[in-house]
This record gives C-alpha cells, sequence and structure tokens, in this order.
C-alpha cells in the first residue's frame, strides 16, 4: 500500500512537470491521457462488462464531432459546455445499440457493434454540407469559462492538465464503482449472467449501464481529442479506430485498472513515431497486428500483468490480486 | 390442512421424441424436506428446471403457494422465492466466494439493495460460516474443489430468503464422508428456517436418512410417492432403483 502512494506520488510530479521539460514527451503525454480515459472507459465495458466492441470509435467519434459540430454551426467554443455535452451526445449514440450489446457476446457483438459505427462513419461522409465529409472540420475560439485561449500553446497546456486530471478521477470512480453492489453486479453479469437470473435478476441492466458509462467516457476522450488538435475528421469513426482502443486494452491488460493507461501511453508513443518517421506511416496497421499478436502470445494478460510479475520478483513478495 | 406451497399438476414434457416428464403430479406442504431419486435420464432435473421456469412444460401447470406460474420465467419465479441450485455450480468465477454470497444477499427480490459491498460483509462471512466455509472468503471459485463449490452454490441460494429451495444434486462429485456433512448443515438450517427442500440425489443412505417423502422417477414418470420407509415394498421402485 505505501509503495504505491509513493509511486503514485512520483508518476503524478513527473506528469505534472513534463510539459515544461520537453515539447515531445508532452505531446506524447497529451494523447496518452487523452487515450487512457478512452481506454478506462473501453475496459468497463470490456473488461468488466465482458462486452467485446469493434465499434467504440462511434462514441469517441460523437464526442469530437459535437466538438467540431457545435463549433462550427453555432461558434460554441466553452469547453465547459462542450465536454459534458459530448459525453451526452455518445450516450444518445450508444442508447440505441445498449440493449444489443447487453445481450450478444462474443464475435457477434463484435461486429454488430463495429457495422453500427460504420453507420455513423458513412453518415457523416453523406451529410458532407453539414459535417465537412472528408475534409472535416476545422475547430477555432476554444476557450474555458469565459477564458478565450491565445494560442495552441496555452490550450495543449489547459487539455493537457485537463486530461491528466479526468484520467486520475476516471481511475479513482472505476475504483471506487469496482467496490459497489453494482460494480460487482456488472463482474458477475460478465461472469455468469444466468446465474444472476436465477437470483432474479436482470444481468441486460448492469450490462447496459456499464455500456452507456463506457460510451459517455469515449465521448468524453473524443472530445478532448478534438480540441487538442483542434481539428476532426471522418477517420475518427472508421473501425480502424476501434481496432486502435481495442489494442490499448488488450495490451495493457483487460479488466485491470492500471493496463489501460499504460496501453494508452504505449499507443500514443506509436502514434507519434508514425507521425515523426518519413514512410513508415503506411505499415501502421500492420504494426499494430504484429504488436497485438505478440501481446496475446507472449503476455496474454496485457502488459501491466508482467509489470507486476517483475515488480513481485524484485520485492520477493507474494504478489496481491489485482482487479 | 396446510395449504400446498408448490403443487405440480400433470406436467409433461418432450425433447424431440424423448419423454423427459409424463404427467407428473406431486405437493409440498410448508418447511416439507422432499427427495428426488431416479436414474440418470429420468427426468429429475427437468422437474427442477420446470418448476423454477427456466423450461416450459408442453402440459400442466405449476401452482405456487396457490397461484399459477404459467405465464412467470425464471427470473420472477427467482424474485417469487423459489431458488435453487446446479448439478453443475453456476458461480462467479471473477468473484470472491465472499462477494458470490454476498451479491446474492443484495439481490434478494430483484432489486440490489446496498450500495457498497462491504456493507454486506459480515452476512456473508456469517453465511459461509454457518456452511463451514469461512475459511475459503476470499478465494475465487477457481481456487476451490468441486466439493466446496457446489457447497458455494447452495449458500447462494440459501440467503436469497427461498420459499422453495430446490438442489440438484449437492453431493454428487463430494467424498462419502463430505456427503453427510453437507446434507446435515443443509438439511439442519433448512428446517431452522422453515425453508421447503426439494433435493435430488442418488445416494439412499441419505434419503433414507433426511427424507420425509421421496418422489421415485423413472423415464419421466413418478413411479413412487411417498415416505421412505414404503418404498421398499414396492416391486416396481426396487426394480427401478436396483435395490
Ligand atoms: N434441454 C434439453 N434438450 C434436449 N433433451 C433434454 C434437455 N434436457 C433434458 N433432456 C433429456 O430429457 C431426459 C431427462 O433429462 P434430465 O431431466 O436431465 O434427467 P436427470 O436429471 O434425471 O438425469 C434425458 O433424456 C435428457 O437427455
Ligand atoms: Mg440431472
Amino acid at each position: 500500500m505505501r509503495p504505491a502512494l509513493v509511486l503514485a506520488a512520483v508518476m503524478l510530479a513527473v506528469a505534472v512537470s513534463v510539459p515544461f521539460v520537453s515539447q515531445t514527451a508532452m505531446l506524447i503525454a497529451l494523447f496518452g491521457f487523452i487515450f487512457s480515459i478512452t481506454a478506462i472507459g473501453y475496459n468497463i465495458a470490456y473488461g468488466y462488462g465482458g462486452m467485446i466492441s469493434l465499434g467504440h470509435a462511434a462514441f469517441f467519434g460523437a464526442g469530437a464531432y459535437t466538438v467540431g459540430l457545435m463549433n462550427r454551426h453555432l461558434g460554441m467554443g466553452e469547453l465547459a459546455v462542450l465536454l459534458p455535452l459530448s459525453m451526452a451526445a455518445a450516450v444518445l449514440v450508444a442508447l440505441p445499440i445498449a440493449p444489443i450489446a447487453a445481450r450478444l457476446s462474443g464475435l457477434q457483438l463484435a461486429t454488430a457493434l463495429l457495422a453500427y459505427s460504420m453507420l455513423y462513419y458513412s453518415l457523416v461522409l453523406k451529410l458532407g454540407p453539414i459535417t465537412g465529409g472528408s475534409d472535416g472540420i476545422s475547430i477555432s475560439g476554444l476557450a474555458v469559462l469565459g477564458y478565450e485561449f491565445p494560442d495552441r500553446q496555452a490550450l495543449g497546456l489547459f487539455i493537457y492538465f485537463a486530461s491528466l486530471a479526468l484520467t486520475v478521477l476516471a481511475l479513482l470512480l472505476v475504483k471506487r464503482f469496482l467496490g459497489t453492489v453494482g460494480g460487482r453486479l456488472v463482474l458477475a453479469a460478465r461472469d455468469n449472467p444466468l446465474r444472476l437470473e436465477f437470483l432474479g435478476y436482470v444481468p441486460a441492466r448492469a450490462k447496459m449501464a456499464a455500456f452507456l458509462i463506457s460510451a459517455a467516457m469515449c465521448g468524453l476522450s473524443g472530445a478532448l481529442y478534438a480540441s487538442a488538435l483542434q481539428f476532426v475528421n471522418a477517420d475518427l469513426l472508421y473501425w480502424t479506430m476501434s481496432g486502435e482502443i481495442l489494442f490499448m486494452v488488450i495490451f495493457g491488460g483487460v479488466g485491470t485498472l492500471l493496463g489501460p493507461i499504460l496501453g494508452a501511453f504505449v499507443l500514443s508513443g506509436l502514434r507519434f513515431y508514425i507521425a515523426t518517421t518519413p514512410d513508415v506511416g503506411i505499415y501502421w496497421q500492420l504494426a499494430l497486428g504484429v504488436i497485438i499478436a505478440a501481446t496475446i502470445y507472449s503476455a496474454p494478460r496485457g502488459l501491466i500483468h508482467s509489470i507486476y510479475r517483475a515488480a513481485t520478483l524484485i520485492r520477493g513478495s507474494k504478489g496481491g490480486g489485482h482487479d | 390442512m396446510t395449504e400446498a406451497v408448490i403443487r405440480v399438476e400433470g406436467l409433461s414434457k418432450r425433447f424431440g421424441g424423448i419423454t423427459a416428464l409424463n404427467n407428473v403430479t406431486l405437493d409440498m406442504k410448508r418447511g416439507e424436506v422432499a427427495f428426488i431419486v431416479g436414474p440418470n435420464g429420468s427426468g429429475k432435473t427437468t422437474l427442477v428446471n420446470v418448476i423454477s421456469r427456466y423450461v416450459r412444460e408442453d402440459a400442466g401447470d405449476v401452482i405456487f403457494e396457490g397461484r399459477s406460474l404459467k405465464r412467470v420465467n425464471h427470473v420472477r419465479a427467482a424474485q417469487m422465492g423459489i431458488l435453487r441450485s446446479f448439478q453443475h455450480p453456476q458461480l462467479f468465477h471473477g468473484l470472491t466466494a465472499l462477494e458470490n454470497v454476498a451479491l446474492s444477499l443484495a439481490l434478494r427480490n430483484g432489486t440490489p439493495r446496498a450500495s457498497r459491498i462491504d456493507s454486506l460483509r459480515d452476512k456473508a462471512q456469517e453465511a459461509l460460516e454457518t456452511f463451514q466455509m469461512g475459511h475459503l472468503a476470499d478465494k475465487r471459485p477457481p481456487e476451490m474443489s468441486h466439493g466446496e463449490r457446489k457447497i458455494l452454490d447452495i449458500v447462494m441460494a440459501f440467503v436469497g430468503r427461498p420459499r422453495l429451495l430446490m438442489l440438484d444434486e449437492p453431493t454428487s462429485g463430494v467424498s462419502t464422508a463430505d456427503k453427510w456433512g453437507i446434507m446435515d448443515i443443509v438439511i439442519r438450517n433448512a428446517k431452522k428456517e422453515g425453508i421447503t427442500l426439494l433435493v435430488i440425489e442418488h445416494d439412499l443412505d441419505l434419503v433414507f436418512e433426511y427424507a420425509e417423502n421421496v418422489i421415485v422417477m423413472f423415464q419421466g414418470s413418478v413411479v413412487y410417492w411417498g415416505p421412505p420407509r414404503n418404498m421398499a415394498n414396492s416391486e416396481r421402485v426396487r426394480e427401478v432403483l436396483g435395490i
């Protein structure tokens, strides 16, 4: 317990100082934290609720497009309004498919959600005059509580600290949620829905709640992403985005607290490398595929478990259970 | 005369060409302990499945506390107090034994009570200790023996305040020595709480010791229904059970 607290304090101190040390590190960490919220959210559906999804890009994109569309059509730049609104939009997008997500499973579910998300992708392309089509939407005039950011630097700094704070908040909320009856219900609905029914409970309720919370968090991170880049386009809704979200969670550790954050930082680092190295972009999907295959082969429970195991070996003590 | 807690009338069920239940009529009064015996495939589990509303009858009716369950599904039946355990234990493998029990406690009547699982800790621990499982509170089902999983399955049904509790082969796969221990605890606690108990059991020694009534089934039909002492008088029963 104590060493964990010390470690958490050190990491927090590092995270806070990063923007003042290195521009590169800040960029990687910025998207690391944004994607952490995405991955923590995805992990609630997949890791805890057992609902594997290849459609979470729809919720991420819903958040991003909430910022883009409100900005373009209503000139809205107030993040204190846009961020909560983006969560609501993601929940709205998730609502029609949530009852299905709560009842299907496995490949059936993954593909149903993939198809559902691609609906929004085509919709955005079809409605070009409204959505900017494949050109996307440029975002400007972002502000928080009336304070308009004078330059990209200031905006980036704000999004950085907001994402850091929201990641920590999300982590604490998930930890707390898991200790509630509702949280245990979600795990039980994943493990054995039939038994829950024989105890007089409808497991789909718990699963739907988990799915909607998951979507809300992805929506929030999508909005932060769009705000950081001051740009959205339809790529955010494409199924490969869902694949990247799945990548983070599988790579980091499905159903663990910290695994998704680890996965998010690795994805952010890889993305940065690809974006700044000439001629490697075309190998992006291939690289992700190879890494995932290697992870499933060598560390099927995710990188975080390998780290826990290594730490346990070093300390020479028996490792405890990790949620 | 006390009213029957559960009554089944003319229950029949076929799966394809197989008759799993053939015109079964039975009842149990409140607090009664009855056992179902019969060779594999004789329809014992199907009867429990129909009463718990997991399987629909082709004909006949199930009447629980005076009410027909024709339009009741297994979730609603559980909420009404018809709880059961399973031949193959049905547990939440990602949760500890304590949490498995706590969740069942929390779900009484189908609406989650208590927001923090910790607030149910003491009650769950107490229930585990009643079944001599206290030392396993922090173990997850995959770390437990088959026998321990079977008991945990029973504890989960037990703490849900059953008005009718049905146990499907609670002692199968358990050593002969442990069988008596388990059955003793189950019967004692059912009696203490006045639970109406229906148990599927192969071990006739246990049946003769604990049953107030025995239902002998064969090929979907009830070939004997009555107190255990008269059982062996019937040629048909001796034939079916090989005694
Ligand atoms: N869901 C089902 N589908 C098809 N056949 C079934 C099903 N459930 C039970 N049966 C058949 O019905 C008969 C009675 O089964 P069951 O009630 O499980 O017997 P028991 O519990 O006495 O061993 C068996 O022949 C079994 O194969
Ligand atoms: Mg059976």
